[in-house]
């Protein structure tokens, strides 16, 4: 499954190798904020769009997206203008060399790094790091020592993710862990230095008092 | 170029220590919360920090001590004391030294009195409060 990642990503928007469109853009700041919005159970009312548009987890993808596009066209130095302001304003250090997938979710962006290449609908929380590039220099995918994360990618809070490692589609990563080495598509890892474990699926049925819908 | 965080971080604490050296510490003290708010970085203006100082991501950084030549400060480094009652001036042996080329990891911790060989390098999410000799590496084992 880890292989032919390469193959599925190809299909989403977010291609390495051809740089995205005006539209393309923009259809992904609205996936960005249309998950936001699933997960906070916000409303689309007005004053809840402002909100929702001037909260920093959205400021800071948002500002990641038009850098990216940016530096994709080649205008380096307008990205790394958005990137300044970017890092200034939110406190995420997204670089607009490192490639996002729709719909992803950043909880609280202060102390967020990343770099390297992200699936489609990953969660990040409070200050997880992705980059790495000082242990060695292979290239996955994500770019030199970088690291190559899949589709639907849970990762807690202070996490740090160093080095050019892959971690499969729909893994979960818990709080304040380190990941050195690759994931299996579908597991949990925790700890320090992370081992992994099987996942299993929250039933929320059984815990007392959360309702999940209405 | 010099707009970056990383450069303009450690520029800001180069000036920071050169006013604290001539005795202007209130001055020093304000560029250094100013380098706090920008960058959300604490170095203290007293530490002393030789050439060639590389600070990649900035959020999160905290420095107090002395350190030698070409020092790595990964993302989120903690090197300090392990109180902050403590002046630098008063109590220098209150903080940790560290030697030339030092590398800290990611979340990697300098806490207490202590001193840190050159050419050590520090794994991520490693907490350091003995003494380590030089050309070694630290890191937590499974």
């Amino acid at each position: 499954m880890i292989c032919n990642r390469n193959e599925s990503r190809s299909s989403s928007s977010n291609n390495a190798n051809v740089p995205p469109s005006v539209y393309q853009t923009i259809q992904n700041i609205k996936s960005d904020i249309k998950r936001m919005r699933e997960l906070m159970n916000v409303t689309p009312s007005f004053p809840g769009t402002v909100f929702l548009l001037l909260s920093p987890s959205i400021m800071a993808m948002h500002l990641y997206r038009w850098s990216f596009y940016l530096y994709s066209k080649h205008l380096h130095a307008a990205g790394r203008l958005i990137w300044l302001f970017n890092h200034y304003l939110t406190g995420a250090d997204i670089s607009p060399e490192s490639i996002i997938g729709p719909s992803c979710y950043i909880g609280h962006p202060v102390g967020t790094v990343i770099t390297g290449k992200l699936g489609t609908k990953v969660s990040l929380f409070g200050s997880a790091i992705l980059g790495g590039g000082c242990r060695d220099e292979s290239d996955i995918g994500g770019g030199a020592g970088l690291p190559l994360v899949g589709n639907n990618v849970f990762i807690g809070v202070n996490t740090t993710i160093l080095g050019a490692i892959r971690i499969g589609d729909g893994a979960q990563v818990g709080a304040c862990s380190l990941v050195l080495e690759d994931i299996p598509p579908g597991k949990l890892a925790f700890g320090n230095p992370a081992k992994v474990r099987d996942a299993k699926p929250i039933d929320y049925e059984k815990v007392a008092g959360i309702t999940t819908h209405e | 170029v010099f707009l970056t965080p990383p450069l303009l971080c450690v520029f800001l604490y180069r000036l920071a220590h050169l006013l604290w050296n001539v005795n202007a510490r209130r001055l020093a003290r304000f560029l250094a919360w100013i380098n706090f708010v920008m960058h959300k970085a604490s170095i203290s203006p007293a530490s002393k920090i030789g050439a060639g100082l590389y600070i990649p991501h900035t959020v999160g950084i905290m420095f107090h001590g002395i350190a030698g030549d070409h020092l790595i400060l990964f993302a989120r480094a903690v090197v300090a004391a392990n109180s902050i009652n403590f002046d630098i001036s008063n109590h220098p042996e209150a903080y940790p030294v560290l030697g030339d080329g030092v590398q800290v990891g990611a979340w990697g911790r300098v806490i207490g009195s202590l001193k840190i060989g050159s050419h050590t390098k520090i794994a991520p999410y490693t907490v350091v409060t003995q003494d380590v000799m030089p050309n070694s590496i630290v890191f937590r084992g499974r």
